[in-house]
């Protein structure tokens, strides 16, 4: 491969992981259709959620955004900020995203702030979600702000 | 201006590093770095504009600025987005804008800032730095209260 | 160029489309910037050019609240109409996801936004999620449709859990 290819590649490598992760946010915000949001994780994938609890691999994962919608009836995952760097490999990298998150809890407003720590691999082509370690910064509710209540009481 | 093929990679791969260089100015700001580390992101004559909160002129300063942000500001998150970046490939300049959203905590108070960033860059050794950082706010309000009935703080 | 599927490509084809993603992020960022100071009143000038120059001269804009307008007159009603009664706008245009037409002279693009707005002296917020067309003229990218999806339009001190989400437009 040429080194023009080469840095074309990287570039097309960048804007592949933007479009997985805005996907990703794309499918929480539409009822958290749990099949086509595993399939955007590797087999053998790590999900740390912190409070939320930590998933091995695709089936606990599709099993958590299964049950995400019974109380988290409305959300919008705008994923705002982010860094993505790439392994000299091409087919490994990883990335710092910020999210803000308007939702309802229990059908009451919250707001959600998160920053995601992400590595990728790259599978047949694809890029793929390998490990996710959310660190939530606030999920407060709406009528309260973060400073008189960071997380939710349940 | 015919641009060769190798012209216009760079061009792309010039944008996302000032979008980069953009990204790691708020996550040094995020988990409250240090000054310098702060300021290594601008030219040593490089200029940090903040509105109602100063000009800050050369490392030191703007380093000095920095360690004083947390006497106040307890936690922030600086949401950067929507970049509008112009690069000068024969000058290695850069000029570039920015939307901020920022929740914050504000003398144990919970806020809300929301700002422009119009910046200026020179790419310095193979690496883009910031000459300019200059911060409109539109902004900078108690949450409970909002940005109608209280714009800007009084002090 | 004759379209090819996307392993068929070359170098420079690859390239040019990687161009056109960063050419309608771009626009998409100027119009937000061009909108809100327009309805900042930061520009006498507004909706005239620059901001109306960024769309096609048949260019709709459509919203589930705002209903559809076409044409550049059109256009120029309706956001006129939206500087009588706002005296400040923030539209944060978020998360993008574009996708260039084998043509490569048409495009799609998916955004959120999160706006911070005063209208009639209150403050609001507002979420929507917007499906827009562009084309590709001679002279460069412009927006041919924007259809917005608002999510909650809700002042500040009630927040969205009423009518989060408001009726959507089919896409």
């Amino acid at each position: 491969m040429s080194s023009l290819e080469a840095r074309v590649a990287q570039l097309e490598n960048i804007e592949a992981i933007r479009a997985l992760k805005v996907h990703y946010a794309r499918l929480c915000d539409d009822g958290y259709a749990a099949d086509p949001l595993a399939a955007l994780f590797t087999q053998d994938c790590l999900w740390d959620g912190g409070i939320m609890g930590s998933y091995e691999g695709r089936e606990a994962v599709r099993r958590f955004f299964g049950a995400a919608t019974v109380r988290v009836r409305f959300a919008l995952h705008m994923m705002v900020s982010h860094t993505i760097d790439i392994a000299p490999s091409g087919t490994e990298a990883s990335g710092y995203w910020y999210l803000w998150q308007p939702m309802t809890l229990d059908g009451v407003a919250h707001l959600s702030a998160v920053t995601y720590d992400d590595e990728y691999r790259k599978v047949d082509g694809s890029w793929l979600f390998h490990r996710v370690k959310v660190n939530r910064h606030f999920t407060a509710p709406y009528d309260k702000g973060w400073v008189k209540q960071r997380l939710p009481v349940g | 201006m015919a641009q060769t093929l190798e012209q216009r990679v760079l061009l792309l791969e010039e944008i996302n590093a000032i979008d980069r260089l953009k990204q790691e100015y708020a996550r040094t700001l995020d988990r409250y770095d240090t000054g310098e580390a702060f300021a290594a992101l601008f030219t040593p004559d490089g200029v940090l504009d903040i509105g109602p909160m100063g000009r800050y002129e050369g490392r030191d300063a703007i380093a000095g600025f920095f360690n004083g942000v947390r006497d106040t500001l307890s936690f922030f998150l600086h949401y950067t987005m929507a970049h509008a970046v112009d690069v000068d490939l024969e000058a290695n300049t850069a000029r570039g804008t920015w939307y901020m959203w920022e929740p914050a905590t504000r003398n144990d108070e919970a806020y809300l800032v929301a700002i422009t960033y119009d910046d200026e860059f020179r790419k310095v050794g193979g690496r883009w730095l910031f000459t300019l950082s200059r911060s409109t706010y539109h902004f900078m309000c108690p949450y409970d209260k909002g940005w109608v009935e209280q714009r800007l703080p009084p002090d | 160029m004759a379209a090819r599927s996307f392993s068929e490509r070359t170098v420079e084809q690859r390239l040019q489309r990687l161009e056109d993603i960063a050419s309608i992020r771009y626009l998409k960022h100027t119009y937000a910037i061009l909108m809100d100071a327009g309805l900042c009143h930061e520009n006498e000038a507004w909706p005239d050019a620059p901001f109306l120059a960024l769309f096609a001269p048949d260019a709709v804009w459509e919203s589930n609240v705002h209903g559809r307008h076409e044409g550049v007159a059109a256009l120029r009603d309706l956001f006129t109409g939206w500087a009588a009664r706002l005296t400040f706008a923030k539209h944060h245009t978020i998360a993008p996801s574009i996708d260039v037409a084998p043509s490569g002279v048409e495009a799609t693009g998916h955004w959120y936004t999160w706006e911070t707005i005063t209208s009639g002296g209150a403050p609001i917020w507002l979420a929507a999620t917007y499906n827009d067309d562009f084309v590709k003229r001679d002279d460069g990218w412009r927006i041919q449709h924007i259809r917005s999806n608002i999510q909650f339009r809700a002042p500040y001190h009630e927040g969205w859990a009423a009518e989060a989400p408001l009726p959507q437009m089919g896409e």
